[in-house]
């Protein structure tokens, strides 16, 4: 397994850095680098990715995991992803924002934010993204528990009402 | 009739404008309708022309299954066109709401927000079947002014 090489250098490095902060680790394929960070050391960890050339946030992804929720930082050094998987709890789901070093952050935080109901610290107040205008707070429609009929149901009825 | 009647109804049949309006397609139809439009299949030996304004269309050519956030915008842009108007539903998604039906969205076919005068199906529709329906819809506004 030659051709990992490299990818269990960054690995090492970031585990000597970070230390027992680095919770979880794969190396799934060439260039591919899976971590578990917990919310309060995200920053951190992110800093140091971008001093270290990895300096392009791809795209935030979230994810629903029945007791968690949370979202994955792509973050590229258009070589080598590194994948930064961060939890929080279902009751209570809030991220801090990463605008500050990832300014292109905006669009994906509000995204996740409408469409997981995960709430982020730091984000400017705006309209909703991508849901439609006038959509009904409190319903977030990529988590696991909404049920599609009963949400268009429940959104044609809003929307009969209105006209 | 009238000569006056004559004269607009012959205006109307010779040549429609349109106007063309995406609810939220994925860009297939809308590459059609312009292929349809341009020197190729060259839709302006009917007369018509594509306008960039509302108000100065007959025929809106709508592509796209209705997004909640487009619905009341599209009723509005609808609305602004003068009388008679007519609405062509170009694709599967402006006819049902094709693969994009029942997403939290998306609302549907454009039926459900105006009145549609013609329906083309196809994933995209080609342009030979837009022509089609446009020579359809002359037809039938010729027979109906009879």
């Amino acid at each position: 397994m030659s051709d990992i090489t490299k990818e269990e250098e960054i690995l090492n490095d970031l585990k000597n850095k970070f230390g027992e902060t680095i919770e979880n680790s794969t190396i799934q394929r060439k260039s591919r680098i899976w971590i578990d960070v917990p919310e309060n050391k995200k920053l951190e960890v992110m800093k140091y990715l971008k001093e270290n050339g990895y300096y392009h946030l791809s795209t935030i992804s979230g994810f629903d995991e029945g007791n968690h929720l949370g979202a994955i930082y792509h973050i590229t050094n258009h070589k080598i992803i590194i994948n930064l998987r961060v939890r929080t709890p279902k009751e209570k789901p809030v991220l801090k924002s990463v605008l500050a070093l990832y300014p292109v952050a905006t669009s994906y935080e509000r995204e996740i934010e409408d469409l997981f109901g995960i709430k982020v610290e730091g984000l400017p107040q705006g309209r909703n993204y991508p849901l439609p205008e006038g959509f009904p707070k409190g319903v977030h429609p990529l988590r696991k528990d909404i049920k599609l009929d009963e949400l268009n149901k429940m959104l044609n009825e809003k929307r009969s009402k209105e006209e | 009739m009238k000569l006056k009647d004559k004269i607009i109804l012959w205006s109307r049949l010779k040549s429609p404008w349109i106007i063309h309006f995406n609810t939220g397609a994925c860009n297939g139809c809308d590459i059609e309708i312009v292929d349809a439009l341009t020197p190729r299949y060259d839709l302006e030996r009917f007369g018509i022309l594509l306008k960039g304004t509302p108000r100065h269309a007959d025929v809106m050519v709508v592509s796209g299954s209705v997004t909640r956030q487009q619905a009341k915008r599209f009723k509005r842009i609808y609305d602004q066109m003068p009388e008679p108007k007519f609405v062509l539903a170009v694709g599967a998604c402006a006819c049902s709401g094709g693969v994009f039906d029942g997403c939290y969205s998306v609302l549907g076919g454009i039926d459900k927000v105006v009145p549609v005068s013609a329906y083309i199906p196809g994933c995209p529709a080609r342009p030979e079947a837009i022509i089609d329906a446009v020579v359809k819809l002359i037809t039938e506004l010729e027979k109906s002014a009879k």
